[in-house]
């Protein structure tokens, strides 16, 4: 007999049992295969198999970065290899998969999706019908039918299905700035598309060839997009401040930028652009933007003429970045360099055919007995010649720490002074002894001019090193005229290309970095570790702030690139623009300083600063609370300026070199944008004049008078005896 | 009778007498003598040499324009004269004309003293005129045909013109100033042509600068090569000097073997010979003597 007690606690069981079973229902079910990386979406992909998956890395909060796209339980490929090359299919490879970005979160077609060729149809036979052409990728305004690639070139990737079924390719994404014809944005959906080809009802037509035709298209696989605002739409009143500066922190203030302005509190809205740090070193002094982002400081006494206060923003590093594919495709992993492996790709010292200045060295970087030592146990490819590295053209001073780090290492140094590597190899002869460090690479050996080309700007660089382009021009012969085009992207499985470019832009795009040596001995990548052991040991400059990595420390963990970036701001400027840069200091030492994808975050490359270096920028806002303090004990005069004045330029110009900026406003020229004069210092200063010709003069006329007057002495027979004689 | 016409034949006895008084042993000079021909020869050299910078240069300079401006034209008439890359220090890259100076000049590359006795030359690390940055052009103010002999009558508002491989680029003149006056602000501009030259002319302690902006869109800047030692304005290069060492050399062989011949020989038919071989090398010494002042000169 059950008591009551017990019949109600046995219903009551019933009860809750009946309500776990309920609110676990309505728990919704993860995903079958969910995916290891956060942020990452897999769906089913029935069009390419029956239990095929496609996983993409990362589909919401997009900016211009590469995804990677994985599949599984797709149709297996013909080759474990395309063998296609530039803009030249592959025709013999049955079963590609082609990975597309196209506009919309459901296309209807491929002519929607960027850079694809399109089909040309098939004509009706007697077992077929026919079978119609599908446009290239269409887009307003397009001129051309058959130009599918009017921002660039495409960003689509082939690639084939292993054996097991599994493939994966990384693909660029392009938002509505790289490609107004996609023109993805948040408002506008895009969407990935994954689409192999299997062939018709009768297998006919597998290749890459007709990737575009209607029943490859049948087995797409559709993954929507969602991308961060490209403009930053904050509201039009309030604090702004104009910051310009580094290219590399560019991604960073991107991502600050949008949050900064919808602050509840302490909002302020930032003006950026990017510009190279000796140009924004000279605007700081020249009072014409409010805060400048720099890496090595001002000339120390154009900063104290005005009063400038520095403050480290973020920290980040230059690397090495390479997409090389090994000589069976598979992409490498792991790659380890020395500062005298990276000056003989910075000076062109690999052979090109017959150029005199680098005979008798290794045909490229893969061929270089040194890289085989270091990096063994890889298959190399073959390669191109010279290995055409992709170098930043203008002048900066992330340049700079990279030749400074070549010019400490002992072996690349003298490398560089024509001392042969012990594998017999020389430098350039066009490059030998060329002074070290500088700030933009030099292109000396005329013979190679076609492919050492450097490029400007960052971002641009970058993205050239994502798509696996080459730089510099292809010249060809077409109906006896000269041709000049560039050299076509390299297809995964057989890409080769090396750029130095900013941590960010190599986060960004998936690419894989090289481990540098250090003082140390040590292979170290550009991790989070690295930098900051680097920030740990480096030097401070005269101001106490900016920083250099100590390249003479023994540290094993110093990435020997790392690199501060510091805001540099005039005391001098008025209470609102002090006002507002204390502002913005305020977010750069808080909440700017926290990592994530999200907007307003500290993105993935940069490293959040140590607590030692944010006391810094308290110190920097102090400074400007109380404005400009005039220096208590008057210096030396300033010398008189000597050489000549030649103006700088903002974009990419070749100054003279950076010596004490003199200029300063003058007094009532308001609307005249201010350029700072920079002096040359002459080896010789000029402040002697030169008597070289007047005294010859002299000389000249007093010895042809004084000759003849002492024959007529010496005729006549006046004059001294002695002279007489 | 019919008189002899000939004059009677000087018996060897007589001959002998005759010869010694031409080929006479030469007299040790003394003090006064020697010290009055080597003050006025040395007198004479050095005057000489100064006649040739500011004369006898001018000859040469009109010359290498000559044949510098004849290359440029066709050229550029042909659309292959150099515009990027690594250009030979001394090639004839376009053209420079000055209006209101009546200035028309080939401009060469590279602004070492080796090339502005040429003509103006553009400093190798500097942009190229037309293209985006800012364009040094070094020119001599008093010697080897002195183009920039009148740059100081540059007055703001003015023009300047350089035709080059990449086009025609038109700038005018916003800024006129020597080297020492106090740094005043300039508007910026995309592209500038910066012209300078010594001052005063012959005895320079400062440079005159006037610089141009450019009127117009500018042609996309290339890299730039590394500047050679000795461009920068001012500046004097000692690439000639063992060129200079050889020519002396060779003219105080040339002096004593005149000597010694004229003293063999007789003085007018071995001078009648060495005169030119003298100037001759006198020339080529003098020319390299001037390489060595500085670039702007």
């Amino acid at each position: 007999m059950t008591t009551p007690l017990r019949r109600t606690s046995r219903s009551l069981g019933a009860l809750l049992g009946v309500l776990a079973v309920l609110v676990l229902s309505l728990v919704p079910p993860v995903a079958a295969g969910a995916a290891d990386v956060p942020g990452s979406v897999t769906v089913a992909a029935p069009g390419a198999g029956a239990s095929a998956k496609v996983t993409v890395s990362k589909v919401s909060n997009l900016v211009n970065q590469t995804v990677a796209v994985s599949w599984t339980g797709f149709q297996s490929s013909s080759a474990t290899r395309l063998s296609n090359s530039g803009d030249s299919y592959d025709v013999s490879t049955k079963r590609p998969v082609r990975v597309y970005q196209c506009r919309g979160a459901n296309p209807s077609s491929s002519s929607d999706c960027y850079g694809s060729p399109g089909f040309g149809g098939v004509a009706a036979t007697a077992d077929h019908p026919a079978v119609p052409a599908v446009p290239a990728f269409t887009y307003p305004g397009q001129q051309n039918a058959y130009d599918a690639n009017p921002d660039g070139p495409s960003n689509w990737q082939d690639t084939v299905t292993a054996p097991d079924g599994s493939g994966e390719v990384a693909i660029q994404l392009f938002t509505r700035r790289e490609s107004a014809a996609l023109g993805c944005a948040d408002d506008t959906p895009c969407s990935i598309v994954v689409v192999p080809n299997y062939g018709d009802a009768d297998g006919n037509g597998a290749t890459e060839l007709s990737l575009d035709a209607p029943w490859a298209w049948a087995n797409r696989t559709v993954i929507p997009l969602s991308f961060l605002p490209l403009d930053v739409s904050c509201p039009l009143t309030g604090k702004s401040v104009d910051v310009e500066g580094s290219p590399v922190a560019a991604r960073l203030l991107a991502s600050w930028r949008a949050r900064t302005c919808t602050l509840s509190s302490g909002a302020v809205r930032i003006d950026y652009t990017a510009i190279g740090e000796p140009q924004t070193r000279t605007d700081v002094a020249g009072s014409s933007t409010d805060v400048g982002l720099v890496i090595d400081p001002l000339n120390a006494e154009a900063a104290s003429d005005h009063g400038v206060v520095y403050a480290p923003v973020a920290a980040s590093s230059l690397v090495v970045a390479y997409q090389i594919d090994d000589a069976e495709g598979r992409p490498v992993r792991d790659l380890k360099l020395n500062a005298r492996l990276v000056a003989k790709l910075i000076t062109a010292s690999y052979r090109t055919g017959g150029n005199d200045a680098v005979t008798g060295n290794p045909f490229n970087l893969f061929h270089d007995p040194e890289f085989l030592a270091l990096n063994p146990g890889i298959d190399w490819p073959d390669g191109s010649p010279g290995n055409h590295p992709l170098l930043l053209a203008d002048i900066s001073d992330t340049t700079q720490a990279l030749t400074r780090w070549i010019e400490a290492d002992p072996a690349a140094r003298a490398f560089i002074n024509g001392k042969p590597d012990p594998w017999g190899m020389h430098v350039n002869t066009h490059y030998k002894k060329i002074a070290l460090p500088f700030d933009t690479f030099p292109v000396l050996d005329q013979a190679q001019s076609d492919f050492f080309q450097p490029i400007q700007e960052l971002d641009a660089l970058a993205r050239q090193t994502s798509i696996a382009q080459f730089p510099g021009a292809i010249t060809s012969i077409e109906n006896g005229v000269s041709v000049i085009s560039k050299p076509p992207r390299q297809n995964p499985g057989s890409r080769e290309v090396i750029g130095i470019i900013d941590a960010a832009s190599a986060a960004d795009f998936r690419l894989s970095t090289a481990r540098l040596l250090n003082a140390g001995g040590a292979y170290v990548a550009p991790t989070n570790a690295g930098v900051l052991a680097a920030l740990a040991h480096s030097k401070p400059n005269a101001d106490q702030v900016t920083r250099t990595v100590d390249l003479a420390s023994k540290d094993k963990a110093i990435y020997p690139l790392s690199l501060l970036i510091s805001a540099a701001a005039s005391t001098k400027a008025t209470t609102s623009v002090r006002t507002s840069v204390s502002t913005f200091l305020d977010y750069a030492a808080g909440a700017g300083q926290v990592p994530g994808d999200e907007i307003g975050r500290l993105p993935a490359g940069y490293v959040p600063l140590p607590s030692a270096l944010r006391t810094k920028i308290e110190a920097a806002q102090h400074a400007l609370k109380a404005g400009y303090q005039a220096p208590a004990a008057d210096p030396t005069p300033t010398t008189t300026p000597t050489g000549t004045d030649t103006p700088t330029e903002p974009v990419a110009a070749p100054p003279v070199d950076a010596a004490p900026p003199a200029a300063v406003a003058e007094p009532g020229v308001d609307d005249v944008k201010q350029l700072a004069a920079s002096t040359t210092s002459l080896p010789q200063p000029l402040v002697r004049r030169l008597l070289a010709l007047p005294v010859l003069v002299g000389i000249g006329l007093l010895a042809s008078l004084a000759g003849p007057s002492v024959a007529l002495l010496r005729k006549v027979g006046k004059g001294p005896a002695w002279l007489r004689h | 009778m019919v008189a002899t016409l000939t004059p009677p034949p000087v018996r060897p006895a007589e001959r002998a007498q005759l010869a010694p008084a031409r080929r006479a042993l030469p007299v040790p000079l003394g003090y006064a003598a020697l010290s009055a021909w080597m003050l006025t020869t040395v007198g004479l050299v050095l005057l000489a040499f100064v006649g040739f910078l500011l004369l006898g240069s001018s000859v040469q300079a009109n010359r290498a324009q000559d044949v510098a401006y004849s290359k440029i034209r066709e050229q550029l008439a042909d659309g292959i004269a150099p515009v990027s890359g690594v250009v030979a220090a001394g090639t004839p890259i376009g053209v420079l004309e000055i209006p209101a100076l009546d200035l028309h000049q080939a401009l060469l590359q590279g602004s070492t003293s080796e090339q502005t006795v040429d003509g103006p030359g553009l400093k190798s690390d500097t942009a190229f005129p037309g293209a985006t940055g800012n364009s040094l052009i070094v020119g001599r103010r008093a010697t080897f045909g002195a183009p920039f002999r009148h740059l100081a009558r540059l007055k703001v508002g003015d023009e300047i013109t350089v035709v080059t491989g990449l086009g025609k680029a038109v700038f005018t003149v916003d800024v006129v100033r020597h080297s020492d006056d106090p740094t005043s602000t300039v508007p910026a501009a995309a592209s500038r042509i910066t012209l300078v030259t010594s001052d005063p002319a012959l005895t320079p302690t400062r440079q005159i600068v006037v610089s141009a902006a450019l009127v117009g869109t500018p042609y996309p800047a290339a890299t730039t090569p590394v500047a050679r030692d000795g461009e920068a304005p001012g500046q004097r290069t000692w690439d000639r000097a063992i060129f200079v060492l050889l020519w002396t050399q060779l003219l105080l062989v040339v002096a004593w073997a005149t000597t010694r011949l004229a003293l063999r020989f007789g003085h007018r038919a071995v001078w009648i010979g060495a005169v030119p071989v003298v100037l001759f090398v006198l020339w080529n010494l003098f020319e390299g003597v001037a390489v060595l002042l500085p670039n702007t000169l």
